[in-house]
């Protein structure tokens, strides 16, 4: 490293190197610059340093919150709140080792692919079958929950599951109309109107 | 609490993030201040790795970086080359070098 004053103690105007360096036949003017992954990955670790503080249920014990399936951080101000209901609703009912489900809202569409012919009600994953069990004898045409945008569908308990059900039920025999869209021919009912009642997507959370 | 981010791109992420400094950096060697022009990036992330910086730094024109020598990435105490100007040559001091 040079001796003496340092380039910007020399040039307080101008935007300088941090330092010159020299091996005393040639010289080198260096600027170094912390090198992080970008936007997202810095939102990520702040979240995950303030999560836990934010979530904290004011009750004795160390949590872990696990994710449910398309869970990612940062979260919204919605989901954060809806997080800091059910945390320290779920966390003091635990025992040690034990595991509670934590609600959270799920969103998909409901479109109607044909409005004739006979019942059908499929998703766009394979093996989810037993999600429409019941409802095609009750329902005229073909629908589909377009929830491409999830990975799969998770349920961690018998209720969050029969509350989807009862959701997809009222849309696809046209109980909720609720923000019902025409596009390029297609109905579409969209569930989200119900989902402040009806959390149908779950975490877990487990005092280890 | 367990959880990942949403889905991106990584080497694009990294190539946004060392563009942002880049220019920042760049900005600072619009003069001559010594015989060779070096800027060293810190890691901070394991994301940032000497593949996806060579990679991002292959996207830029020789024009952007003709006032830059040398491009270093420090991982700890190891120290990679990522970039050499290929035209390199001695530079006139300027009113800053000593």
């Amino acid at each position: 490293m040079a001796d003496g004053p340092t380039l910007d103690d020399l040039h307080k105007s101008r935007a300088s190197p941090e330092c010159l360096v020299t091996n005393g036949s040639i010289s080198a003017a260096v600027e170094v610059k912390r090198l992080t992954g970008g936007e997202i990955e810095r939102a990520y670790k702040e979240a995950l340093t303030s999560l836990p503080r934010a979530l904290d249920p004011g009750c004795e014990g160390l949590f872990v919150l696990g994710p449910a399936i398309s869970f990612a951080v940062p979260v919204d101000q919605p989901l954060l709140r809806r997080l800091r209901e059910e945390v320290p609703r779920v966390a003091p009912k635990l025992a040690r080792g034990e595991t509670g489900g934590v609600r959270l809202p799920r969103k998909a569409w409901v479109s109607l692919d044909r409005e004739h012919g006979p019942g059908r009600v499929h998703c766009c994953h394979n093996y989810s079958e037993h999600l429409f069990e019941g409802l095609e004898s009750r329902v005229t045409g073909s629908f589909m929950l377009v929830d491409q945008h999830l990975p799969d569908h998770s349920f961690v308990t018998a209720e969050a599951l029969a509350v989807r059900a009862e959701l997809i039920s009222a849309c696809v025999t046209g109980e909720l109309t609720a923000g019902r869209i025409t596009s390029s021919g297609t109905k579409k009912y969209r569930c989200s109107g119900a989902m402040q009642k009806a959390p149908i997507r779950e975490g877990s959370m487990c005092s280890p | 609490m367990l959880a990942v981010t949403e889905a991106y791109h990584v080497d694009a992420a990294v190539a946004e993030a060392l563009d942002y400094l880049l220019e920042k950096a760049l900005k600072k060697f619009k003069q001559a201040w010594a015989e060779r022009h070096v800027i060293v990036f810190d890691k901070a992330t394991g994301s940032c790795n000497t593949e996806r910086v060579g990679h991002a730094l292959a996207w830029m024109t020789p024009e952007q970086l003709a006032n830059v020598d040398l491009i270093l990435l420090t991982d700890n105490d190891e120290v990679s080359v990522v970039w050499r100007n290929p035209t390199v040559g001695h530079r006139a001091e300027g009113p800053g070098c000593r």
